[in-house]
Protein backbone atom coordinates (compact mmCIF):
# COMPACT_ATOMS: atom_id res chain seq x y z
CA UNK A 1 0.00 0.00 0.00
CA UNK A 2 3.26 2.32 0.37
CA UNK A 3 4.23 1.77 -2.77
CA UNK A 4 0.60 2.36 -4.01
CA UNK A 5 1.06 5.56 -2.91
CA UNK A 6 4.24 6.59 -4.74
CA UNK A 7 2.80 5.45 -7.87
CA UNK A 8 1.85 8.35 -9.55
CA UNK A 9 -1.98 8.62 -10.34
CA UNK A 10 -2.04 8.53 -14.66
CA UNK A 11 0.47 5.57 -14.28
CA UNK A 12 -1.76 3.84 -12.31
CA UNK A 13 -4.53 4.45 -15.01
CA UNK A 14 -2.60 3.54 -18.21
CA UNK A 15 -1.11 0.40 -16.34
CA UNK A 16 -4.80 -0.61 -15.58
CA UNK A 17 -3.73 -1.34 -11.85
CA UNK A 18 -6.60 0.58 -11.30
CA UNK A 19 -9.15 -2.55 -11.01
CA UNK A 20 -6.69 -3.98 -8.44
CA UNK A 21 -7.72 -0.70 -6.39
CA UNK A 22 -11.47 -1.45 -7.31
CA UNK A 23 -11.42 -4.89 -5.88
CA UNK A 24 -9.25 -4.18 -3.16
CA UNK A 25 -10.45 -4.19 0.74
CA UNK A 26 -11.59 -0.70 0.64
CA UNK A 27 -11.02 0.63 4.34
CA UNK A 28 -7.15 -0.95 3.68
CA UNK A 29 -7.01 1.10 0.57
CA UNK A 30 -5.37 4.71 1.13
CA UNK A 31 -7.69 7.78 0.47
CA UNK A 32 -7.69 9.06 -3.12
CA UNK A 33 -10.34 11.82 -1.80
CA UNK A 34 -7.97 13.25 0.36
CA UNK A 35 -8.44 17.02 0.21
CA UNK A 36 -4.97 19.40 -0.50
CA UNK A 37 -4.83 22.33 1.60
CA UNK A 38 -7.19 24.60 -0.51
CA UNK A 39 -9.80 21.54 -0.74
CA UNK A 40 -9.68 21.64 3.26
CA UNK A 41 -10.39 25.37 3.51
CA UNK A 42 -13.63 25.72 1.09
CA UNK A 43 -15.16 21.64 2.08
CA UNK A 44 -17.14 22.13 5.25
CA UNK A 45 -15.97 19.02 7.96
CA UNK A 46 -19.52 18.09 8.23
CA UNK A 47 -18.98 16.55 4.34
CA UNK A 48 -16.10 14.25 5.95
CA UNK A 49 -18.63 12.78 8.26
CA UNK A 50 -21.30 12.36 5.18
CA UNK A 51 -18.32 10.19 3.97
CA UNK A 52 -18.13 8.22 6.89
CA UNK A 53 -21.87 7.42 6.87
CA UNK A 54 -21.63 6.71 3.43
CA UNK A 55 -19.11 3.99 3.77
CA UNK A 56 -20.97 2.51 7.43
CA UNK A 57 -24.12 1.88 5.20
CA UNK A 58 -22.52 0.83 1.95
CA UNK A 59 -21.22 -1.63 4.97
CA UNK A 60 -24.38 -2.18 6.32
CA UNK A 61 -24.80 -5.86 5.18
CA UNK A 62 -21.50 -7.11 6.45
CA UNK A 63 -21.64 -5.36 10.01
CA UNK A 64 -25.11 -6.94 10.01
CA UNK A 65 -23.48 -10.27 9.01
CA UNK A 66 -21.67 -9.99 11.88
CA UNK A 67 -24.32 -9.47 14.23
CA UNK A 68 -26.45 -11.78 12.71
CA UNK A 69 -23.13 -14.73 13.57
CA UNK A 70 -22.82 -13.17 17.11
CA UNK A 71 -25.87 -13.39 18.22
CA UNK A 72 -26.66 -16.88 16.56
CA UNK A 73 -23.89 -18.41 18.49
CA UNK A 74 -24.75 -16.09 21.89
CA UNK A 75 -28.64 -18.27 21.79
CA UNK A 76 -27.02 -21.66 20.63
CA UNK A 77 -24.62 -21.14 24.12
CA UNK A 78 -27.25 -19.50 26.18
CA UNK A 79 -29.81 -22.43 25.42
CA UNK A 80 -27.39 -24.90 24.95
CA UNK A 81 -28.51 -26.49 21.63
CA UNK A 82 -29.92 -24.68 18.52
CA UNK A 83 -33.73 -23.18 19.25
CA UNK A 84 -36.21 -25.61 18.14
CA UNK A 85 -39.33 -24.34 18.18
CA UNK A 86 -40.74 -20.49 17.22
CA UNK A 87 -40.80 -19.42 21.04
CA UNK A 88 -37.72 -21.26 22.27
CA UNK A 89 -35.91 -18.95 24.87
CA UNK A 90 -33.60 -19.19 27.90
CA UNK A 91 -34.89 -19.70 31.37
CA UNK A 92 -32.40 -17.99 33.19
CA UNK A 93 -32.64 -14.48 33.78
CA UNK A 94 -29.54 -13.20 33.17
CA UNK A 95 -29.41 -15.07 30.23
CA UNK A 96 -32.67 -13.51 28.64
CA UNK A 97 -31.44 -10.03 29.92
CA UNK A 98 -28.33 -10.47 27.40
CA UNK A 99 -30.21 -11.69 24.68
CA UNK A 100 -32.82 -9.24 24.84
CA UNK A 101 -29.67 -6.41 24.64
CA UNK A 102 -28.12 -8.11 21.64
CA UNK A 103 -31.78 -8.42 19.69
CA UNK A 104 -32.91 -4.88 20.82
CA UNK A 105 -29.54 -3.17 20.56
CA UNK A 106 -28.24 -4.48 17.41
CA UNK A 107 -29.96 -7.13 15.63
CA UNK A 108 -33.15 -5.05 14.89
CA UNK A 109 -31.14 -1.86 14.38
CA UNK A 110 -29.20 -3.80 12.46
CA UNK A 111 -31.80 -5.28 10.27
CA UNK A 112 -33.48 -2.31 9.76
CA UNK A 113 -30.42 -0.38 8.55
CA UNK A 114 -29.72 -2.95 6.44
CA UNK A 115 -32.97 -2.90 4.77
CA UNK A 116 -32.94 0.91 4.51
CA UNK A 117 -28.98 0.80 3.81
CA UNK A 118 -29.23 1.91 0.20
CA UNK A 119 -31.45 4.52 0.32
CA UNK A 120 -29.13 6.01 3.49
CA UNK A 121 -26.36 5.04 1.35
CA UNK A 122 -27.79 7.42 -1.35
CA UNK A 123 -28.43 10.15 0.69
CA UNK A 124 -25.35 9.92 2.34
CA UNK A 125 -23.26 10.22 -0.93
CA UNK A 126 -24.83 13.33 -2.00
CA UNK A 127 -24.32 15.14 1.18
CA UNK A 128 -21.07 14.37 0.87
CA UNK A 129 -20.78 14.84 -2.92
CA UNK A 130 -17.48 17.41 -3.48
CA UNK A 131 -15.78 14.65 -1.17
CA UNK A 132 -16.98 11.51 -2.48
CA UNK A 133 -15.43 10.69 -6.15
CA UNK A 134 -16.85 8.13 -8.42
CA UNK A 135 -13.87 5.67 -7.59
CA UNK A 136 -14.28 5.95 -3.77
CA UNK A 137 -18.31 5.19 -5.18
CA UNK A 138 -17.46 2.23 -6.67
CA UNK A 139 -15.32 0.89 -4.01
CA UNK A 140 -18.03 1.44 -1.73
CA UNK A 141 -20.70 -0.47 -4.29
CA UNK A 142 -18.03 -3.20 -4.07
CA UNK A 143 -18.46 -3.65 -0.63
CA UNK A 144 -22.25 -3.38 -0.46
CA UNK A 145 -22.16 -6.21 -3.40
CA UNK A 146 -19.71 -8.31 -1.14
CA UNK A 147 -22.03 -7.66 2.46
CA UNK A 148 -25.02 -8.79 0.08
CA UNK A 149 -22.85 -11.77 -1.19
CA UNK A 150 -21.72 -12.97 2.44
CA UNK A 151 -25.30 -11.85 4.13
CA UNK A 152 -26.91 -14.26 1.74
CA UNK A 153 -24.33 -16.97 2.31
CA UNK A 154 -24.53 -16.95 6.04
CA UNK A 155 -27.89 -17.28 6.32
CA UNK A 156 -28.10 -19.90 3.84
CA UNK A 157 -25.27 -21.93 6.52
CA UNK A 158 -27.79 -20.95 9.20
CA UNK A 159 -30.97 -22.22 7.92
CA UNK A 160 -29.79 -25.72 8.35
CA UNK A 161 -30.23 -24.77 11.77
CA UNK A 162 -33.61 -23.53 12.88
CA UNK A 163 -31.85 -19.80 13.61
CA UNK A 164 -33.90 -17.87 10.65
CA UNK A 165 -37.41 -19.07 11.56
CA UNK A 166 -36.23 -18.39 15.05
CA UNK A 167 -35.39 -14.98 14.33
CA UNK A 168 -38.02 -13.62 12.16
CA UNK A 169 -41.26 -15.23 14.37
CA UNK B 1 -15.43 5.57 10.12
CA UNK B 2 -15.13 3.00 13.33
CA UNK B 3 -15.19 5.45 15.51
CA UNK B 4 -18.60 6.23 14.38
CA UNK B 5 -19.94 2.72 13.81
CA UNK B 6 -19.02 2.10 17.94
CA UNK B 7 -20.13 5.07 19.22
CA UNK B 8 -23.71 3.88 17.74
CA UNK B 9 -22.86 0.54 18.72
CA UNK B 10 -22.77 1.98 22.18
CA UNK B 11 -25.55 4.29 21.83
CA UNK B 12 -27.94 1.65 20.63
CA UNK B 13 -26.97 -1.24 23.26
CA UNK B 14 -27.27 1.53 25.86
CA UNK B 15 -31.21 2.46 24.95
CA UNK B 16 -31.71 -1.18 24.79
CA UNK B 17 -30.45 -1.93 28.53
CA UNK B 18 -32.41 0.75 29.72
CA UNK B 19 -35.64 -0.24 28.06
CA UNK B 20 -35.18 -4.01 29.41
CA UNK B 21 -34.47 -2.83 32.70
CA UNK B 22 -37.67 -0.65 32.31
CA UNK B 23 -39.46 -3.30 31.22
CA UNK B 24 -38.66 -5.53 33.75
CA UNK B 25 -37.71 -9.03 33.25
CA UNK B 26 -40.04 -11.64 34.80
CA UNK B 27 -39.70 -15.57 36.00
CA UNK B 28 -42.16 -17.78 36.41
CA UNK B 29 -41.78 -19.38 40.17
CA UNK B 30 -40.96 -22.67 41.29
CA UNK B 31 -43.18 -25.03 40.47
CA UNK B 32 -44.92 -27.58 42.72
CA UNK B 33 -45.60 -31.02 41.19
CA UNK B 34 -47.16 -34.10 42.94
CA UNK B 35 -46.30 -37.19 42.87
CA UNK B 36 -43.01 -36.57 42.21
CA UNK B 37 -42.63 -40.24 41.10
CA UNK B 38 -45.07 -42.82 39.12
CA UNK B 39 -44.83 -46.58 38.28
CA UNK B 40 -44.03 -47.39 35.12
CA UNK B 41 -46.78 -48.97 32.97
CA UNK B 42 -49.39 -48.02 35.31
CA UNK B 43 -51.82 -44.60 34.69
CA UNK B 44 -51.48 -41.88 36.85
CA UNK B 45 -51.93 -38.19 37.31
CA UNK B 46 -49.57 -35.55 37.92
CA UNK B 47 -50.59 -32.45 39.67
CA UNK B 48 -48.77 -29.37 38.74
CA UNK B 49 -48.77 -26.00 40.38
CA UNK B 50 -47.57 -22.40 39.97
CA UNK B 51 -48.20 -19.18 41.66
CA UNK B 52 -47.60 -16.59 39.17
CA UNK B 53 -48.34 -12.95 40.98
CA UNK B 54 -46.56 -10.60 38.84
CA UNK B 55 -49.35 -8.43 37.64
CA UNK B 56 -47.44 -8.05 34.08
CA UNK B 57 -48.32 -12.05 33.69
CA UNK B 58 -51.34 -12.19 31.14
CA UNK B 59 -53.72 -14.71 32.87
CA UNK B 60 -54.28 -17.66 30.93
CA UNK B 61 -51.33 -17.37 29.14
CA UNK B 62 -49.23 -20.07 30.96
CA UNK B 63 -48.73 -23.71 29.32
CA UNK B 64 -47.58 -26.67 30.54
CA UNK B 65 -45.56 -28.56 28.22
CA UNK B 66 -43.29 -31.61 27.97
CA UNK B 67 -39.81 -31.48 27.46
CA UNK B 68 -36.53 -33.62 26.87
CA UNK B 69 -33.80 -33.54 28.74
CA UNK B 70 -32.10 -30.74 26.92
CA UNK B 71 -35.50 -28.61 27.28
CA UNK B 72 -36.83 -29.24 23.98
CA UNK B 73 -40.84 -28.98 23.33
CA UNK B 74 -41.78 -32.58 22.55
CA UNK B 75 -44.31 -31.36 20.16
CA UNK B 76 -45.16 -34.64 18.42
CA UNK B 77 -46.36 -36.32 21.98
CA UNK B 78 -50.00 -35.07 23.05
CA UNK B 79 -50.82 -34.56 26.48
CA UNK B 80 -54.00 -34.99 28.19
CA UNK B 81 -55.48 -34.11 31.15
CA UNK B 82 -57.12 -36.34 34.22
CA UNK B 83 -60.27 -36.98 31.66
CA UNK B 84 -57.89 -38.46 28.85
CA UNK B 85 -58.64 -35.33 27.03
CA UNK B 86 -57.15 -32.34 25.98
CA UNK B 87 -59.55 -29.66 24.49
CA UNK B 88 -56.99 -26.85 24.54
CA UNK B 89 -55.86 -26.67 21.21
CA UNK B 90 -56.45 -28.66 18.11
CA UNK B 91 -55.48 -31.89 16.73
CA UNK B 92 -51.58 -32.36 15.95
CA UNK B 93 -51.24 -29.48 17.89
CA UNK B 94 -52.18 -30.76 21.86
CA UNK B 95 -48.20 -30.57 23.24
CA UNK B 96 -49.30 -28.79 26.19
CA UNK B 97 -52.03 -28.21 28.85
CA UNK B 98 -53.38 -24.36 29.67
CA UNK B 99 -52.33 -23.93 33.21
CA UNK B 100 -56.24 -22.95 35.16
CA UNK B 101 -56.88 -20.28 37.71
CA UNK B 102 -60.85 -20.77 37.21
CA UNK B 103 -61.56 -23.65 40.18
CA UNK B 104 -61.72 -26.31 37.28
CA UNK B 105 -59.34 -29.22 36.15
CA UNK B 106 -57.43 -29.45 39.66
CA UNK B 107 -57.38 -25.96 40.22
CA UNK B 108 -58.51 -25.05 44.14
CA UNK B 109 -59.66 -21.26 44.04
CA UNK B 110 -60.69 -19.73 41.16
CA UNK B 111 -58.89 -16.01 40.63
CA UNK B 112 -56.45 -16.32 43.20
CA UNK B 113 -53.17 -16.41 40.30
CA UNK B 114 -52.39 -20.44 41.48
CA UNK B 115 -52.42 -22.09 38.35
CA UNK B 116 -53.03 -25.49 38.17
CA UNK B 117 -53.02 -28.34 35.82
CA UNK B 118 -53.38 -32.00 35.81
CA UNK B 119 -51.17 -34.56 33.60
CA UNK B 120 -52.16 -38.12 32.50
CA UNK B 121 -49.15 -40.43 32.22
CA UNK B 122 -48.31 -43.66 31.42
CA UNK B 123 -44.74 -43.98 30.94
CA UNK B 124 -42.67 -46.94 30.57
CA UNK B 125 -39.23 -45.34 31.23
CA UNK B 126 -38.35 -42.17 32.77
CA UNK B 127 -37.91 -39.46 33.95
CA UNK B 128 -40.61 -37.49 32.12
CA UNK B 129 -39.42 -33.86 31.95
CA UNK B 130 -42.07 -30.66 32.10
CA UNK B 131 -41.72 -27.19 32.23
CA UNK B 132 -44.27 -24.12 32.25
CA UNK B 133 -44.23 -21.49 29.65
CA UNK B 134 -45.90 -18.40 30.58
CA UNK B 135 -46.47 -14.73 28.49
CA UNK B 136 -45.46 -11.01 30.67
CA UNK B 137 -46.85 -7.87 28.93
CA UNK B 138 -43.57 -6.44 26.63
CA UNK B 139 -42.03 -9.76 26.96
CA UNK B 140 -41.40 -11.14 23.39
CA UNK B 141 -40.84 -14.14 24.17
CA UNK B 142 -42.64 -16.86 26.87
CA UNK B 143 -41.19 -16.91 30.23
CA UNK B 144 -39.91 -20.51 31.12
CA UNK B 145 -39.59 -22.25 34.66
CA UNK B 146 -36.65 -24.10 35.52
CA UNK B 147 -37.92 -27.74 33.63
CA UNK B 148 -38.71 -30.53 36.43
CA UNK B 149 -39.09 -34.06 36.16
CA UNK B 150 -40.94 -36.97 37.38
CA UNK B 151 -39.15 -40.04 37.56
CA UNK B 152 -40.49 -43.32 36.69
CA UNK B 153 -39.68 -46.25 38.86
CA UNK B 154 -39.87 -49.95 37.39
Amino acid sequence: MLIWRWVPRSSQVTSGIVILDLFSFAWKMPRTDTPSVLESSTSPSWRDTWLDWSWIFASMPTIFTGILLTHAVHLRFALGRWPATFRDYPSARLARILLDVHELGLVVPGFWLTLLAVPLWFLAAVLARPRLIKQTLGRQALVFLFGVGLLCGIVYALSLTFYPNWLMD
Amino acid sequence: MFKKLVISAVISLSIATMYVLWRGTPTVPALDVAPKAIQANKPAIVSVTVPIQDPAFNAYSADLVRVDAQARVLSDIEMTDEDGTNTDAIAGHRFFLRMRDDGTKGDAVAGDRVFTRRVTLKESSGPVYFEVRASFVKVERPVRSAPFAVNVSQ
